[in-house]
């Protein structure tokens, strides 16, 4: 099925100049360590925790509401330490996530209410189901589907993960209209 | 994504009869026919660990029987182990053997502390040991009181206390194995020379009974022999030695009834049937002997038709790499068909809905849309195998009926497949003017908008499916090498036609809104 239309009152987003568009009810900590590199979509109430870590969110990109988007930190002797997150290109997050990853590839989808624990490393092209817990320190291989709480491999992902990724984003920026 | 575009509501109809989505689907350019995953062989390409990405050629990872051994699983959970650091006294007793009680603090790993401070005060050289523990579930190597290790992923294999015995077993099949092929192939073959030939593929299917390398096995009976696997030398052979026969149980012991209702008896420290299965050598039967799993390797396939024996699709051998060397998806050569929008469905009427056909071929092309009706009044001797086709289809599948304003000559041609950025909307206002207004309502490039009716049969129907046939050209690979005369005289570019199934949903599901390009 095509995407339907999602329409938004133009005040409440701000569109900068390279295409991003972020709702002004979400929260960007630390806005100088943010990077969004273009036509990415950061709804309403999320959480982006800049001022722990560096992050850098690729090309057409959606976050959906309520998304929590924490830099992952690990325990040393003398403290804690944050660590810079990756997120690459056409990455689609649904709503109510907590994405505590070190880094996830392009092309990915990650799943309504999901829970990405911290340090996991998401490769390039997999589905993370929706409800799935992933435990700290997981690696994601490319190609699959994962699911369940703590997350397990559930199938094999098509090989057309790329073009059906890059054909959601571009179509949901199209279809993600200001009300005229 | 696969969800975000509901893409399971519309399925082709693959070569061997089942319906299955797109963009699961692969396409050979030789038979010019659509493959499911059941329509090609997998051949391995690479193994590597799925957790630290560790890439073995193959016959080093059957060697290490496809485990990494850096890596573990959880033996309870089934989650990856962790390696925890921790600093233990040098002054102790014995390094490895150390209990929760006599250790530092367990820190996190990585601190790099070389010395501690005891209860005393005093500081005491202590050393770095290693032990696994699962994040999930907290379970660790110490809950089965296995020792700490001096240097990180030293864990050795669990003994496996049966494996004398397998390999002896291992030896006398591959005996018998070779023997009985030795015997057939003598009867069947009488020259000299195809007895040698013969000899190397008789040593080669003796190590692969399962038939995981047939492929290779194939290409290398082609290739007269070059590729060999190592296997039993035949000379070295002895003539008859067979293995100790298994004694079997005559007597078992019937099971007390009053186990279970002794206070000794504690269920939860059972394993389950999967925590068993999971190491199946040792099958322990109580937790304290679960024992970390070492992690299986994972797999890159290419993937080949199995009806012509060609690539439809070969991966790059770098685990890390998404590309592909050959990337012959269904996706990529047949225009992608999806629902656009549906009214609120009514029993009475023809119910209008729109369906968008996507082209993702780089060039111009011309699509035909058919009726299952239309195909079946056809009196074509070529036809007859999607006549037969349609004919097998499901009445129950097919709950209604899908009609298309214009009765004849519903072509309409596609423009080619671009990316967002470079537009040229002269090829696209071209084509606009030469649609026809009732079929096609909306056209943006390799996208269309198709007007389509849908009847529903009868007043019991739950669920809206319908099906219709599309015909477009596609052009293939020739296998013969032929002199390039005129450039449209391609050997192997044909007309083919799919059946495409389309499920519209429950019969109460709300009307789909119309998207603003529609109106």
């Amino acid at each position: 099925m095509e995407l339907p239309e999602i329409f938004y009152k133009k005040s409440d987003f701000i569109e900068t100049t390279s295409g991003n568009k972020v709702c002004r009810r979400s929260i960007m900590c630390g806005s100088q360590n943010i990077v969004l590199q273009g036509k990415t979509i950061v709804m309403a109430d999320c959480i982006v925790r800049g001022d722990l870590a560096a992050v850098k969110i690729g090309k057409n990109c959606v976050i959906g509401e309520k998304c929590v988007i924490r830099p992952p930190f690990k325990k040393f002797a003398k403290g804690v330490a944050f660590f810079p997150m990756q997120i690459g290109d056409h990455v689609f997050i649904e709503d109510e996530c907590v994405i505590n990853a070190a880094s996830i590839g392009s092309y990915v989808h990650i799943g309504k209410n999901s829970v990405i624990g911290r340090r996991c490393i998401i490769m390039d092209c997999s589905y993370i189901l929706p409800n799935t817990v992933i435990p700290p320190e997981t690696v994601i291989p490319s190609y699959t589907v994962y699911g369940g709480s703590p997350a397990a491999f559930a199938e094999d992902f098509p090989e057309t993960a790329k073009e059906l990724m890059v054909d959601v984003t571009q179509s949901f920026y199209q279809n993600f209209r200001p009300i005229v | 994504m696969t969800t975000l575009l509901n893409v399971q509501r519309v399925k082709y109809q693959c070569s061997c009869g089942s319906f299955k989505s797109l963009c699961f689907l692969y396409f050979c350019r030789h038979c010019l026919k659509i493959k499911c995953k059941d329509c090609v062989t997998l051949e391995v390409d690479c193994r590597f660990c799925p957790s630290c990405y560790e890439h073995l050629q193959s016959h080093e990872a059957i060697t290490r029987k496809n485990r990494c051994q850096n890596c573990f699983s959880c033996p309870s959970c089934y989650h990856t182990l962790v390696t925890r650091a921790t600093n233990s006294l040098v002054a102790l007793p014995s390094n490895l053997n150390i209990t929760p009680e006599n250790m530092n603090v367990g820190v996190d790993a990585d601190d790099s502390l070389s010395n501690s401070t005891n209860t005393s005060g005093l500081q005491t050289p202590s050393k770095k040991v290693y032990y696994l523990a699962c994040s999930v579930c907290r379970w660790s190597t110490r809950d089965i009181h296995l020792a700490d290790q001096p240097t990180i992923n030293s864990w050795k294999a669990q003994d496996n206390i049966h494996e004398g015995r397998f390999n002896e077993l291992l030896q006398h099949y591959k005996q018998i194995a070779t023997r009985e092929k030795q015997e057939r192939d003598r009867k069947r073959y009488s020259t000299v020379k195809l007895r040698n030939t013969i000899a190397t593929s008789t040593t080669r299917s003796s190590s692969d009974k399962y038939g995981v390398l047939t492929p290779l096995t194939r290409r290398g009976i082609r290739t007269g022999g070059i590729l060999k696997t190592p296997s039993l030398n035949e000379n070295l052979i002895p003539a008859n030695s067979s293995p100790k026969p298994s004694d079997p149980i005559e007597i078992i012991e019937p099971l007390d009834e009053n186990l279970f209702l002794s206070d000794s008896f504690d269920f939860n420290k059972l394993t389950t049937i999967t925590q068993r299965l999971n190491s199946v050598e040792s099958q322990p039967l109580t937790i304290d002997h679960l024992y970390p799993l070492a992690k299986n390797f994972t797999s890159k396939q290419s993937k080949r038709c199995k009806e012509c024996d060609h690539n439809v699709l070969k991966p790059e051998p770098s685990p890390k790499l998404i590309k592909f060397k050959l990337h012959q998806m269904a996706l990529f050569f047949i225009p992608e068909v999806r629902i656009w929008h549906h009214p609120a469905w009514s029993f009475d009427d023809n119910n209008p809905c729109i369906i968008s056909v996507i082209n993702q071929v780089d060039e111009k092309t011309l699509i035909k849309l058919y009726t299952l009706d239309e195909i079946r009044q056809e009196n074509d001797e070529n036809n007859s195998e999607l006549i037969e086709r349609i004919g097998q289809l499901d009445e129950n599948t097919l709950t209604s009926i899908l009609t298309f304003p214009i009765e004849k000559e519903r072509s309409v041609q596609l423009h080619p497949h671009v990316e967002p950025n470079d537009v040229d909307t002269k090829i696209n206002d071209e084509l606009r003017q030469n649609d026809p207004k009732d079929l096609v309502i909306h056209r943006k490039f390799a996208k269309l908008a198709i007007r389509c009716f849908v009847k529903i049969k009868n007043s019991d129907v739950k669920r809206v499916q319908a099906a219709f046939v599309i015909e477009h050209r596609v052009v293939g690979i020739s296998s013969i090498v032929s002199t390039p005369t005129t450039a449209n005289s391609n050997p192997n570019a044909k007309n083919i036609r799919h059946i495409i199934l389309i499920d519209f949903g429950s019969i109460d599901e709300p009307a789909l809104p119309l998207h603003s390009a529609l109106v």
